[in-house]
């Protein structure tokens, strides 16, 4: 027995009520029955001409490249585009929309976090004016049918064999990384090919391109050209290690400092500690009104947050400097390091940054996170 | 075996856990459901609840309710159902009223799966005039409940009007507006009671200074005598 709609297999999760079989696995998205064939939703058609598109700056040659490989390549096979971060992967896979929206077909944007998908929406909605996109994440279900559909992991039980082309932006991301119900939700949300943008594939994908069923193409280069910033390590006891950061947040003063922790209670320590010698925001997944913070944080220009992992990913502050607190901390894996790292430096006006790691004792991640990203470095300077 | 909530592996801690426990949810997730003997008077009948509605429960009725989750059903009275019996013994369930389409939909009455384990005879003779979800409604409409008696059905003498919830008490109300207190002995039991009915529930005495001292600090009057209660305009 299989569940038709989250593909699992383990029958312990199987209940048989009055009505049949059905999973337990994936409940929270309404039963799903064991025997019934799950039906493809009704979308309405894509809408002529919204496959025209317009980016705010060219790319550059090898984003070209890349672009115009996807977008042949994703027709016969899943694709893994492995990007740096700040690589422009949203500008990368235009193209591939563009080309498939042209024909008719459905394209989904599945993102695990909820915030990048409003933040990718108004971006998506610039670069496609004539289409209709629109985003449905948790608040935002009102509307659930467009041309362009850019949804959160969990809303895709909705879109059952609807999408011809599903772009899953950080797979390797919570919640997405290690949910076999939303693995499975995204398998039956296809019936086409799937695009993997990341800049940190984890294990498993990595195992499909040793097998040959993920084409996997590599940008190691930022569109500005200059090196991705290398984390600097500091390892000495805590008391030392603040002064330290109180010493780079000063060095910075004028420009936005993110101090990653590792936990939340971390967090609301680190801001309140901060907040004795300036003003400091926290921002954890517990914080009510994280937008609104966000929101702040980037008017302000040389604010200081301290935030957790939730905002590793899919953020873009403009002349970003990172520090990360405890970086040799069980909670950060490699991934979360480089992500954490590639905060800066993201945007043409400031392409540099700074990056700080704080730890108390060894880490060999973050050893290996300064090693990847040097390694990347010296790709991209052999490829220009 | 696991939690039928948070997909746990069961593990008991303690003898009469590891000896005797068969609750099908893990420990945390009962833990956060908080169990408390409620009795209370609604409209003059006695009410008796068993659970405070906080969002662990609230929760898990949804999944049970709305996600159809018919595997949720035993873990509503889990433990509290023998003592049910023997409390409400020579008693008939009266269910309260489900849209008819949503029971077709889930395959089951989702009340009746619930309260089975009581052991009492079930019957469901109420009906609703405009089969419309509370959800649907304006909160004044909700307050407007107008339920009717099946045809045929004959009441017996002891009744038990029972429920998931108990938020406004609307559908309550009307469905004792329908029964004759003089002919029938009647008395209401929920599984879950919300905060705004537990408020409502009437003080024991030694609260009563409690309230008025907290009353006179929100109005910054001064109260004369410990037990007197405040004079309103």
């Amino acid at each position: 027995m299989q569940c038709p709609r989250c593909k699992n297999t383990d029958p312990s999760y199987f209940y048989k009520g009055s009505k049949g079989w059905y999973c337990r696995k994936c409940i929270v998205f309404q039963r799903a029955m064991l025997e019934e064939e799950e039906e493809a939703v009704s979308l309405a058609d894509v809408k002529e001409g919204s496959g025209e598109y317009l980016l705010q700056y060219p790319l550059t040659e090898a984003q070209k490249s890349v672009a115009m490989e996807c977008a042949e390549v994703m027709r016969h096979s899943d694709v893994l585009l492995h990007c740096v971060c700040g690589a422009g992967k949203t500008e990368l896979v235009t193209a591939s929309i563009a080309a498939m929206l042209k024909e008719g077909k459905k394209v989904g944007f599945a993102i695990p976090r909820r915030q990048v998908v409003l933040e990718l929406r108004e971006r998506l909605a610039q670069y496609f004016p004539h289409a209709h996109v629109i985003a449905v994440c948790g608040g935002h279900t009102g509307e659930t049918d467009g041309d362009l559909i850019i949804c959160t992991t969990h809303q895709l039980f909705r879109y059952t064999k609807a999408f011809d082309l599903l772009i899953l932006d950080e797979p390797d991301a919570f919640p997405y990384r290690g949910s076999d119900v939303l693995h499975g939700i995204a398998e039956t949300a296809c019936r086409g090919h799937r695009i993997y943008l990341t800049a940190t594939p984890d294990e498993e994908m990595k195992a499909r391109v040793e097998e040959g069923s993920l084409h996997v193409l590599t940008l190691y280069a930022r569109p500005h050209g200059k090196p991705l910033p290398v984390p600097k390590i500091l390892r000495m006891p805590h008391v030392f290690g603040f002064v330290c950061l109180l010493k780079w947040l000063k060095e910075h003063a004028g420009k936005p400092r993110m101090v990653f922790v590792p936990t939340i209670k971390a967090a609301r320590w680190m801001a309140w500690l901060l907040s004795l010698w300036m003003p400091c925001k926290c921002c954890t997944s517990r914080t009510s009104d994280k937008d609104q913070v966000m929101e702040e944080f980037r008017n302000e220009k040389d604010g200081v947050i301290a935030c957790t992992s939730v905002l590793e990913r899919g953020i873009t502050v403009p002349d970003a400097q990172i520090c990360v607190w405890d970086a040799d901390s069980e909670i950060f894996d490699e991934a979360a390091l480089v992500q954490m790292a590639g905060r800066a430096g993201r945007t043409m006006t400031a392409p540099e940054g700074d990056v700080l790691f704080l730890c108390r004792s060894y880490s060999s991640l973050a050893y290996a996170c300064q090693k990847q990203l040097e390694e990347a470095n010296a790709y991209a300077v052999s490829f220009v | 075996m696991r939690c039928l909530l948070c997909d746990a592996i069961l593990e008991r801690s303690g003898l009469y856990g590891t000896l005797f426990s068969d609750d099908p949810l893990c420990e945390n997730c009962r833990k956060e459901w908080q169990r408390q003997d409620i009795h209370m008077r609604f409209e003059g009948v006695p009410l008796y609840g068993t659970y405070v509605y906080n969002d662990a429960f609230s929760k898990c009725l949804i999944q049970y309710k709305e996600c159809m989750d018919e595997a949720l059903a035993p873990v509503f009275l889990y433990g509290i159902a023998g003592q049910l019996h023997h409390r409400y013994h020579g008693y008939t369930v009266l269910l309260m009223p489900s849209s008819a389409a949503k029971i077709k939909e889930r395959g089951f009455h989702h009340l009746e799966k619930m309260l089975e384990p009581m052991g009492l005879p079930i019957l469901d003779p109420f009906e609703k005039t405009d089969d419309r979800s509370q959800k649907e409604k304006h909160a004044d409409e909700r307050e407007s409940i107008v339920l009717r008696l099946k045809e045929g059905i004959v009441l017996p003498k002891k009744i038990l009007l029972a429920d998931d919830t108990i938020t406004s008490g609307s559908t309550l109300r009307a469905a004792l507006s329908l029964l004759d207190q003089r002919r029938h002995t009647i008395r209401i039991y929920t599984v879950s009671v919300n905060r705004s009915q537990l408020a409502r529930k009437l003080p024991f005495p030694w609260d009563i200074a409690i309230i008025n001292k907290s009353a006179s600090a929100g109005k910054k009057e001064a109260v004369h005598g410990k037990f007197s209660f405040q004079v309103t305009e």
